[in-house]
């Protein structure tokens, strides 16, 4: 490889007018020196010598400003010039000398000359020679100052073109260039070739239709003259096989007939008996289900009520009984009381007697001692023994009434205690009679409540009943509608099936007619012959006739719709028609003459039709017979007999067999088909209807039913009710009459006590006037002498009064207990016991009750299962008769339908049979006339005769319609195109041989391409691979990479290159410090370096921004790299220096530069040699 | 941006002015010109480069003369001092 063994200079920016040589040897070679010494300018000075263009990359303004401009003591240059002496030994440039020699000269005019070894040359020739020994000015090899991160900053696809270049594949791209160029000769080949393919095409489609069509008329013809035999034997045939056929059937049908008509015979038979049953079934569950079920429900809501009013007298009568035994208690009770007072005072009365008994022994000895003393005194005084004597008449009698007052005082406690006694009575009625009148009042509530729902279920009843005889005469009704309706539909289905007979007998209508119906074009009305109807059958013959060829006369809205249709027949060669156009046609006069109908009013039509129909037949007038026309006069009108003569007004007359077409309608068939539908419509409707009504008629009488055994059970409830009440009323009554009368006992006992009350006053009034009158007699007895004497008569008496009174008191207790005794309790005893005995006899009488209603309660039971289990058995019969209606009415429907279907069927095979017989007829004359028509053809061609005739009649019709389409034809092409086709197939040829020419280039170049692109894949691959590592090398525990842009196309992309320095995330390239980017950017050059050498590497100040780390790193980098290739590193850093083989130092004296050179490998032997002599010295 | 500033940064204007000092010393004492061998006093190639290079700093600064006869020939040291007592 070549190598630069040394720069000159001269007049070359900072280094003077003095030509100064710099050096160089393989190998590693540093530039050192203080800044602005000069260093940079050896490197631009070897940009310059290369040719470099760019001032601005020499650090200079404009080229000539690389001219050394002089100092204080020196003169500036009149040009710069610069030589680098390569060493060539290899011949790596393609020079046969050891030396190549540049020099380049700029001149202040900005001129430049080049010299290689000395001779004169052009600047591109140089440029040539130094790229085929990989150099360039702009060669990633030089790495000027501070533009170590240009790979970092240049485009990815500036960094792929740098790939491109060194993998060499340029010379693909050159051989593309060439194999395009013969693409594009190919490709207009082709096209020319085309051109004619085309025209010849054209010509040749043309000519291929016309033979075609050739060939297809020959084939047609033959073909058809063949269908048509075919056909006509087809139709004989099948005429033959059509007729057998239809004699058979006739006679099927007939067997058919007989046998419907007797299984009508049998169903109708059927349908009585089933009638019958039915009827006999109902009755018995009307009977069953009516009245006897309601008998026995009544029945058993009696027992019912018997059983509840048993009950109920058992719970009175159990209520009685308690009653009566608490009552009976309490007699007892009372009655044992007044026994023992009795007794007590009996005792009592003993006792009182033996204290009288005292008492009148004690006053009899008192009066004794008394009446000595009277004696002894009434010896005094005589007045005294009278006065004595009144004295004690007034005692006595003062005794008496006090006495008699006494007994007062004891009645009235008496009374009060009797009052006491019937107000607390009367009391206790009272209350009873509240709780009585609160139950009345809720038993009438209950009453009345009972009372309106009674008369509610009335109510419904009445409703219930008014509304089913409502029911049952609608039902009658819709029957009677429904018979109608059913009758109406039976007379329309016979119509609608003769109609449909008719209309089938009729045969084909008018093809272009049926086709314009179905084309879609609105405004179409159709053939006047089927608007129009007539209205008795004996003309249908005339109407016929009158109508002539006007039957097929086509009705439109209006001109246009003509139009249109003409339009379509013609496009689909579907004949010819007349059109009627509402809008235009105008109506013909009617006939001004005697006699004769006029044609148009024995038909009927839409009124919208009046002109087309009075355009056909207005004109004309229909005639009994020739005699009619003749008398009218024939010529005069247009005229028709009923047999169907024609009499033209010109006079013609046409006549003959005429065989009616029956194509006029006497009934429009769809209106009829309408109205059968209709009908039947009506009949389901009616039948659903009436089916209602029945089902809700059942419901009704369901309800009724119902109704009517809720109404015996409420008026059970309520005779229940109103016997409780009656009892109820009963005892209230009863009670009120006791209270009265306990009050007017109150009254009576109240006066008593008043009058007692008065006659004590009268006896007090007594007794004070007899006190007073004792008192004077007593003051009137008063003598001294007898004083004494009346002193001890008056204390005897005082005893004697004292005792008597005692004694007065003790007798008017005796009274007092006798009367009780024997006037209060003994009487009350003799009740009690009496009402005991009552009570017992009650209590007996209540308890025989209830055993009675118990027993009948049973008897009742017994009586109403009795009648449950009737019920329910007569309920099951009824649902068995339900059950059995239910399946003879269906069996009857079902019946009905069988019948009416048969019927039906009856009639429809009727009506076959007809249709039947006239088409064998019809049969008949049609192979007549074919067996006439078959004769002049030859019957040979026929041989085999398809199954679908009509097919084959369409078959003609379309290869008729397409021979006419055919013409005229052009027999010649058969041979003109076999000519043109020949020339057409050579240039078919031609042009594939071009075609394949193309390919094969086509094909040349995706070869290229492909290889193209493995080469640049493998030098790819090596570089990223190198880069990889040395960035790893250079930023130990860093990643990094190279990575295309687009991995299937790598020429579309760029190439981009991604780097983690150690310890950071990955980091977008920009986003790296300065000494990353260098480690980085030298990681690429070193990359290509190690992969592909360049001769020399110039590198300024590349170390800048590392630390003494890595510009260690990147020196022995360059040392290992400085093996293959020269490296020229400008720096400033000592651990680069110390790297480096030898060192060229700059420095700067009085602005210019020079150069001192030092071998670092020299001074390592010198200083080794030194110490050797220093230590052999020590 | 963080820098690794070594001590060679730092205290080169001392280091340069030190050599300086060295090279008047060996001036006096010979008066004659100075090889550079004489002044490179570790044979490392790191300190012969760091010598060569203050040598540079010295020239450049107008203290010193670097003479040297042919490329990669003996290197020899003159302070300007002395040329211009001379």
């Amino acid at each position: 490889m070549p190598y630069i063994e040394k720069l000159e200079m001269k007049g070359f920016k900072s280094y003077g007018n003095r030509k100064v040589v710099i050096p160089f040897s393989k190998g590693f070679t540093a530039i050192v020196g203080a800044n602005g010494s000069g260093k940079s300018n050896v490197g631009d000075a070897m940009l310059f010598v290369l040719g470099g263009l760019s001032a601005k990359a020499m650090r200079a303004t404009r080229i000539s400003d690389l001219i050394f401009a002089g100092t204080k003591k020196e003169p500036p240059a009149k040009y710069a010039e610069v030589t680098l002496y390569f060493n060539n030994e290899d011949r790596g440039f393609p020079i046969d000398e050891d030396e190549v020699v540049i020099t380049r000269r700029v001149y202040l005019d900005g001129r430049s000359i080049y010299k290689l070894n000395g001779k004169r040359t052009s600047r591109s020739d140089i440029l040539d020679l130094l790229s085929a020994a990989m150099i360039s000015p702009e060669g990633y090899n030089l790495v000027l100052q501070g533009d170590i991160t240009k790979f970092i900053k240049m485009s990815p696809t500036e960094r792929r073109l740098i790939i491109d270049e060194i993998s060499g594949i340029a010379e693909y791209d050159e051989k593309k260039k060439r194999a395009m160029e013969e693409l594009k000769q190919a490709e207009e080949n082709l096209a020319r070739v085309d051109l004619l393919i085309s025209e010849v095409k054209k010509q040749l489609d043309k000519l291929e239709k016309e033979r075609n069509d050739a060939l297809r008329y020959l084939d047609l013809k033959e073909r058809l003259e063949k269908a048509k035999v075919t056909l006509l034997v087809g139709e004989i045939k099948k005429l033959e096989r059509l007729i057998n056929e239809s004699e058979k059937k006739e006679a099927e049908l007939q067997s058919k007939e007989s046998e419907i008509e007797k299984r009508l015979s049998g169903i109708a038979k059927e349908i009585v008996e089933t009638e019958k049953e039915l009827q006999r079934v109902e009755a018995t569950l009307e009977s069953e289900s009516g009245e006897e079920l309601l008998e026995l429900t009544r029945k058993m809501s009696e027992v019912q009520s018997k059983i509840e009013v048993a009950k109920r007298n058992i719970e009175l009568a159990k209520k009685e009984i308690e009653d009566s035994r608490f009552r009976m208690a309490k007699a007892k009770d009372e009655l044992k009381k007044v026994s023992e007072e009795i007794e007590r005072s009996k005792g009592a009365i003993e006792r009182w007697k033996k204290r009288r008994e005292k008492l009148i022994a004690q006053i009899q000895e008192k009066e004794k001692e008394r009446n000595e003393l009277v004696v002894k005194l009434g010896e005094i005084d005589k007045n005294f023994t009278i006065a004595k004597q009144e004295f004690d008449k007034t005692t006595d009698e003062l005794e008496n009434l006090k006495r008699q007052y006494y007994q007062k005082e004891n009645d009235i406690t008496k009374f009060n205690e009797n009052i006491e006694r019937l107000q607390v009575r009367i009391s206790q009625l009272k209350a009873k009679k509240l709780s009585l009148k609160n139950k009345i009042q809720e038993l009438k509530v209950k009453i009345e409540e009972k009372k309106e729902e009674q008369s509610k279920i009335e109510n419904s009843m009445q409703r219930g009943e008014s509304k089913l005889r409502k029911l049952e005469k609608e039902i009658e009704e819709k029957q009677r509608e429904l018979q109608k309706i059913t009758a109406e539909l039976e007379s329309a289905k016979k119509e609608l099936i003769k109609l449909e007979a008719r209309q089938e007998a009729q045969g084909s209508k008018n093809r272009a007619i049926e086709a314009l119906k179905r084309s879609g074009i609105r405004g179409i009305h159709g053939a006047l012959g089927e608007l129009i109807k007539v209205v008795d059958e004996k003309y249908l013959t005339a109407v016929d006739v009158a109508l002539g060829s006007h039957f097929d006369n086509l009705v439109v809205e209006d001109d246009k719709v003509a139009e249109e249709a003409i339009k379509f027949l013609k496009r689909n060669k579907l004949g010819r028609l007349t059109f009627l156009p509402l809008n235009k046609i105008k109506p013909r006069k009617a006939p001004s003459v005697g006699g004769g109908i006029p044609a148009i009013e024995l038909v009927e039509y839409n009124p919208r039709y009046e002109n087309a129909v009075s355009f056909a037949l207005g004109d004309t007038l229909v005639v009994e017979d020739m005699n009619e026309a003749r008398r009218i006069g024939i010529g005069k009108a247009r005229m028709v007999t009923l047999g169907g003569e024609l009499l033209e007004r010109s006079g013609a007359i046409v006549g003959g067999h005429y065989r009616p077409r029956q194509r006029i309608s006497i009934g429009n068939i769809e209106e009829v088909r309408a109205k059968v539908q209709a009908l039947e419509t009506q009949k389901e409707s009616m039948e659903s209807i009436l089916n209602a009504l029945k089902v809700e008629h059942r419901g009704l009488e369901r309800e009724l039913f119902e109704l009517r055994v809720k109404k015996s059970d409420v008026s059970k409830d309520l005779e229940v009710l109103q016997k409780d009440m009656m009892r109820l009323l009963g005892e209230d009554k009863l009670a009120s009459e006791e209270i009265e009368e306990s009050e007017k006992l109150i009254e009576e006992l109240k006066k008593r006590i008043k009058d007692t009350k008065g006659e004590m006053a009268k006896l007090e009034g007594r007794i004070e006037r007899l006190e007073k009158k004792k008192e004077k007699l007593r003051k009137a007895l008063d003598n001294p002498e007898a004083r004494e004497l009346n002193q001890k008569i008056r204390e005897v008496e005082h005893e004697l009064t004292k005792l008597k009174e005692e004694l007065s008191k003790v007798e008017s207790k005796l009274e007092s207990l006798d009367i009780r005794i024997n006037e209060e309790l003994i009487p009350r005893r003799a009740d009690l016991e009496e009402e005991i005995e009552g009570l017992a006899n009650k209590i007996n009488a209540f308890k025989q009750s209830i055993t009675k209603n118990e027993e009948d309660i049973e008897v009742l039971g017994k009586e109403l299962q009795k009648l449950q289990e009737e019920e329910s058995k007569l309920k099951e019969d009824v649902k068995g008769l339900r059950d059995k209606r239910e399946k003879l009415k269906t069996k009857l429907i079902s019946l009905r339908e069988e019948k009416d279907k048969l019927r039906e069927e009856l009639q429809k095979l009727g009506i076959e049979a007809n249709t039947l017989k006239i088409q064998v007829a019809q049969y008949n004359a049609k192979l007549q006339e074919l067996n006439r028509e078959l004769k002049h053809h030859d019957v040979k061609l026929v041989k085999e005769i398809p199954l679908d005739l009509e097919k084959l009649r369409d078959e003609i019709d379309e290869m008729e319609e397409e021979i006419k389409r055919l013409e005229p034809v052009n027999m010649k092409a058969i041979e003109d195109y076999e000519v043109v086709e020949t020339r057409y197939l050579e240039l078919k040829s031609k042009r594939e041989k071009l075609e394949a020419e193309k390919d094969s280039i086509v094909e040349f170049i995706d070869e290229i391409e492909s290889q193209k692109k493995s080469v640049f894949m493998a030098t790819l691959n090596a570089i990223a691979e190198n880069f990889s590592k040395l960035f790893a090398k250079l930023s130990p525990g860093g990643e990094a990479k190279l990575k295309l842009e687009n991995e299937e196309d790598p020429f579309s992309g760029g190439l981009e290159i991604e780097a983690k320095p150690a310890g950071k995330e990955v980091k977008r390239i920009e986003a790296m410090s300065g000494g990353e980017k260098a480690l980085t950017a030298l990681a690429f050059v070193f990359a290509i370096q190690h992969y592909k050498p360049a001769p020399f590497y110039l590198f300024d100040e590349i170390d800048a921004h590392l630390d003494d780390a890595n510009v260690k790193r990147v020196a022995d980098l360059i040392k290992e790299g400085s093996q293959t290739s020269q490296f020229i590193v400008i720096t400033l850093r000592d651990v680069m220096m110390a790297n480096a083989d030898k060192i060229i130092g700059v420095s700067m004296r009085e602005g210019i530069s020079r150069v001192v050179s030092l071998s670092l490998e020299k001074a390592m032997e010198y200083i080794e040699k030194a110490r050797q002599k220093n230590a052999l010295g020590l | 941006e963080i820098f690794v500033v070594d001590d060679f940064r730092v205290d080169i204007e001392k280091h340069v002015n030190r050599l300086y000092e060295i090279v008047k010393e060996a001036y006096e004492e010979t008066k004659d010109k100075i090889s550079f061998w004489d002044l490179v006093f570790d044979p490392r190639p790191k300190i012969v480069a760091r010598t060569f290079l203050y040598i540079l700093f010295l020239a450049n600064m107008g203290k010193v003369e670097i003479i040297q006869e042919e490329p990669f020939g003996e290197i020899y040291i003159l302070p300007i001092e002395a040329l211009k007592g001379n």
